[in-house]
């Protein structure tokens, strides 16, 4: 007898439907995968068989054909399990058919017929309710994820024996309730506050513009002197994720199997900070499975890179069209797959080799030379898409003991807040969100200079000896710091604060 | 004049073969006293032309012994902005004049007047610590106010530490190993340039001559010989910055040394000169004021700044006798960030102050 029952499988953030047709046929008992299964699907017969024996139904002792439609497309893990079970009790007449066909099933089943936690719940049940698939029914550990969804009706299960019990008729199970997003959204608390580090006031102020016009940070210092701290609480001035991103971040993090069963939503702005021995594929996502990467880990938040001149040159320059698009394609001989990777990109790095170069405190044991190819290591194309440098200097014990109330994240968070939201208003036509965003056509459009500003910038260029390349970053920059004065125009002083902002256009060395 | 000016067109034409040594051609000047008598007497001096340059050079001189390729070598560094003096011009430095064996033929960009005026040559090593450049450019910058003329290499390290701190206040002449329009190390293209405009760059090899490190120590003896003093800011013992201190001294130069710390290595050779009582010990550039009876601009501290008004003003009383860091200012003058950093850049545009590494703001002249 054939049976018919929907499941779904992914394609890189999207979900698929799959139909699974299991056929009892008479002749040697035995048990078949086709419609390209992957190891961990063709296990899954081990697990079915024990699980059904387990929950005290009968494993059908004949020859079982089970075909994973579409067939050929790579099926992958142990997210089958549960449907191909359920397959094989109708094809046995133990299920109630007819019933069983209103649901798409996913889990993956333990030897004693339990239903098991499964990876990429979220992305799987948006793409259910865009198909029209009414009831789905989920494993118990991923209904926090799951509740987020309105309109499905979305039943989280134990084990084997109460799902059957409940498409019979056995027992009655209430859907689960849709969870608001503002109601998960609660007063968001960071470990990381601006107001526990002391003094850093240039640094502050730098990572404040960053946050509010989305602008890409290199933080240059000596060693101890913060630069991680700051880049920790930099997520906790970020403006509060809207549902749409969260969900976006919700589903490359479910996909990753990250996501924190508890939240069940990723709420708060992805801090990922890959280690500088990381390869190209950690970071930009890919292997045979085409996996995310840390970048589209970090899709709207952000990655930090420590170090940056001591990861791979390779691995950093495949930012570079990330860091344009927003998004990475990964295309693998088995798939292709698009991963949205929309972060702010925040690094930090020595001054120089021995890390001590322009340090108060300690020699520098560098040479010139060395401290000019040392920053030589960062090529042109990647230095151009990072708007911000500024120096992190070491804090002197005085002022980490002074009694200086700093202001703190939250303060600083409705600045960026009402910045943004003054250039939401803004782009709202052009199709960007923030200024780092602008083409140069939206550059001449939004950043008008008057007569002072031009000469200045033009004076600037002349005796700093700025290279050509930084003059689109410094208006951009203006551009937000004149947003976060709730200035119309760009005025002399956002300018001026601008350029001051470009440290590594100007001769850094001896 | 006209004479003269023969001289340096014909100076031109012997420097033009490339199969010609240096060595040769200072040869070949002993023998024939100028450039222009290798120019006429060439056929009647067959023998020793030959025995010494051979067969195939002795051909390609007496072919180009024409006026019409000399025009056009003239021609060919006037396209690229590139002038030349002889040694038999008016314009060559009588001081150069008297060593050794001075280069009989200079090319150069620039104001080449200032080769006339006081020099002191200021080297030292490529790999120099922060204290080394930091005297560097401060003795440079201090020399160069009181319209001395700064000397040096191009080289990293101490040498453009030196053009840098001379070209804030004043002139400075930089002497290539190569062709002057050769720039090496490349990172100091920016720098270059802006010697050619403000000050003055000289060679003794032609155009497009690479830089080599044995014309190195060539390179030293024009230095040595341009200049009234050398002053060695920081130099291990076996560094090439000796070779610079050797013909200063054997050709009556004074040379000054900055004394280091006896621990760093950068100084291990100026310390030892010290020892050794071959160079002056130099803690300011007052001894060097006093060594040539020169008296100082005299310079009342905090006077340059008081025209300026404001917050400018305060900045530039704080700034006058140290670098200080951004965080420092901001709490001497409990103001924000914001208005700080707009400040500090405005005024670090307007040429009043320059940004060091480490957020550390110093005052220029």
């Amino acid at each position: 007898m054939l049976a018919k029952v929907k499941s779904f499988g992914l394609n890189g953030i999207d979900g698929y439907l799959v139909e699974i047709e299991i056929d009892l046929n008479s002749g040697m008992p035995s048990y078949e995968t086709v419609g390209l299964p992957d190891t961990a699907v063709k296990e899954g017969k081990e697990r079915i068989r024990s699980a059904i024996k387990n929950s005290g139904y009968k494993y059908p002792i004949i020859k079982i054909t089970v075909n994973l439609a579409p067939a050929d497309t790579k099926k992958e893990g142990s997210i089958y399990d549960l449907a191909t079970a359920i397959g094989l009790l109708m094809a046995s007449d133990q299920v109630n058919c007819e019933r069983a066909s209103e649901f798409a099933f996913i889990g993956e089943l333990s030897l004693d017929g339990s239903v098991r936690h499964i990876n990429g719940v979220l992305p799987i049940l948006i793409s259910a309710h865009e198909l029209g698939i009414k009831k789905v029914i989920v494993p118990a550990s991923n209904a926090m994820e799951a509740s987020f969804i309105e309109g499905t009706e979305i039943y989280a299960v134990y084990n084997l024996k109460q799902v059957v019990d409940f498409i019979n008729g056995e027992i009655t199970l209430e859907p689960l309730k849709a969870q608001s997003y503002e109601s998960v959204l609660k007063e968001q608390t960071y470990t990381n506050d601006f107001k526990y580090v002391k003094g850093q006031s240039q640094a502050k102020r730098a990572l404040e513009i960053a946050a509010a016009g989305g602008h890409n940070v290199l933080m240059i210092g000596p060693p101890g002197a913060g630069k991680t701290m700051l880049a920790k609480c930099f997520s906790s001035i970020l403006p509060d994720m809207t549902f749409s991103e969260a969900l976006e971040s919700t589903k490359i993090h479910s996909i990753a199997g990250i996501l924190d069963n508890k939240e069940g939503i990723v709420t708060t702005r992805p801090f990922r900070s890959p280690h500088h021995t990381a390869t190209l594929i950690a970071l930009t996502g890919g292997g045979a499975n085409a996996k995310p990467g840390e970048i589209s880990l970090a899709h709207n938040g952000v990655l930090f890179l420590d170090e940056l001149p001591e990861y791979n040159r390779r691995t950093v320059e495949t930012l570079r069209q990330p860091l344009e698009d927003g998004k990475i394609t990964i295309a693998r001989n088995k798939m292709t797959v698009e991963y949205p990777a929309n972060f702010m990109l925040i690094a930090s790095m020595n001054p120089c080799p021995c890390g001590y170069y322009g340090s108060p405190t300690t020699p520098c044991r560098c040479t010139p030379s060395q401290i000019y190819n040392y920053l030589n290591k960062l090529s042109g194309p990647l230095m151009d898409r990072i708007d911000i440098h500024m120096e992190v200097d070491g804090v002197t014990y005085s002022e980490l003991k002074g009694d200086n109330v700093e202001e703190s994240s939250a303060d600083i968070k409705k600045r960026v807040n009402k910045a943004r939201k003054v250039q939401l208003e803004r782009y709202k036509d052009d199709g960007i969100y923030s200024n780092s965003e602008m083409t140069p056509a939206m550059i001449q459009r939004y950043c008008k200079l008057d007569d002072d500003s031009e000469e200045l910038l033009k004076e600037a260029f002349e005796t700093l000896n700025l290279s050509a390349r930084g003059h689109n970053r410094i208006l951009k920059v203006a551009r937000t710091i004149a947003d976060l004065d709730g200035s119309p125009n760009i005025q002399l002083e956002h300018i001026a604060e601008a350029i001051g902002y470009r440290t590594l256009d100007k001769k850094y060395t001896l | 004049m006209d004479k003269i000016a023969d001289m340096d067109k014909y100076a031109l034409w012997l420097d033009s073969f490339a199969g010609i040594s240096i060595k040769q051609k200072f040869q070949l000047l002993d023998y024939f006293i100028d450039p222009k008598s290798v120019y006429e007497k060439l056929e009647p001096n067959y023998e020793y032309v030959v025995a010494l340059l051979g067969e195939a050079t002795y051909k390609k001189m007496l072919l180009s012994a024409n006026e019409e390729y000399i025009d056009n070598l003239q021609n060919d560094l006037y396209e690229q902005g590139i002038s030349y003096i002889s040694r038999w011009s008016q314009k060559y430095p009588k001081l150069l004049a008297s060593i050794k064996k001075p280069p009989f033929i200079l090319y150069y960009k620039g104001d080449i007047s200032l080769l006339q005026t006081f020099c002191i040559g200021i080297v030292g090593t490529r790999h120099c610590t922060h204290y080394g450049a930091d005297c560097a450019r401060n003795f440079a910058r201090q020399l160069a106010e009181n319209d001395i003329t700064i000397v040096s290499g191009l080289a990293t390290g101490i040498d453009t530490c030196a053009h840098e701190g001379a070209l804030l206040t004043g002139k400075t002449i930089s002497v290539f190993a190569g062709g002057v329009d050769v720039i090496y190390p490349s990172s100091n293209t920016n720098l270059a340039n802006e010697i050619a405009k403000s000050g003055l760059i000289i060679s003794e090899h032609k155009p497009h001559t690479a830089t080599r490190n044995y014309n190195f120590p060539l390179r030293s003896r024009i230095i040595a010989g341009l200049c009234r003093g050398i002053l060695i800011v920081e130099a291990t013992y076996n560094s090439g910055t000796m070779h610079t201190k050797d013909y200063a001294l054997s050709e009556n130069r004074d040379v000054f040394c900055i004394p280091g710390n006896i621990t760093s290595s950068a100084s291990s050779g100026t310390n030892r000169l010290i020892r050794n009582q071959e160079a002056i010990c130099t803690l300011s550039t007052n001894d060097i004021f006093n060594y040539y009876y020169i008296t100082p601009k005299i310079k009342v501290l905090g006077e340059s700044g008081d025209k300026v008004g404001g917050l400018e003003g305060q900045i530039l009383e704080m700034l006058n006798n140290e670098s200080i860091n951004f965080e420092e200012i901001k709490s001497k003058l409990s103001i924000d960030a914001k208005t700080l950093m707009q400040v500090l850049t405005k005024m670090e545009i307007k040429g009043m102050i320059k940004k060091l590494a480490g957020n550390m703001y110093i005052k220029k002249k």
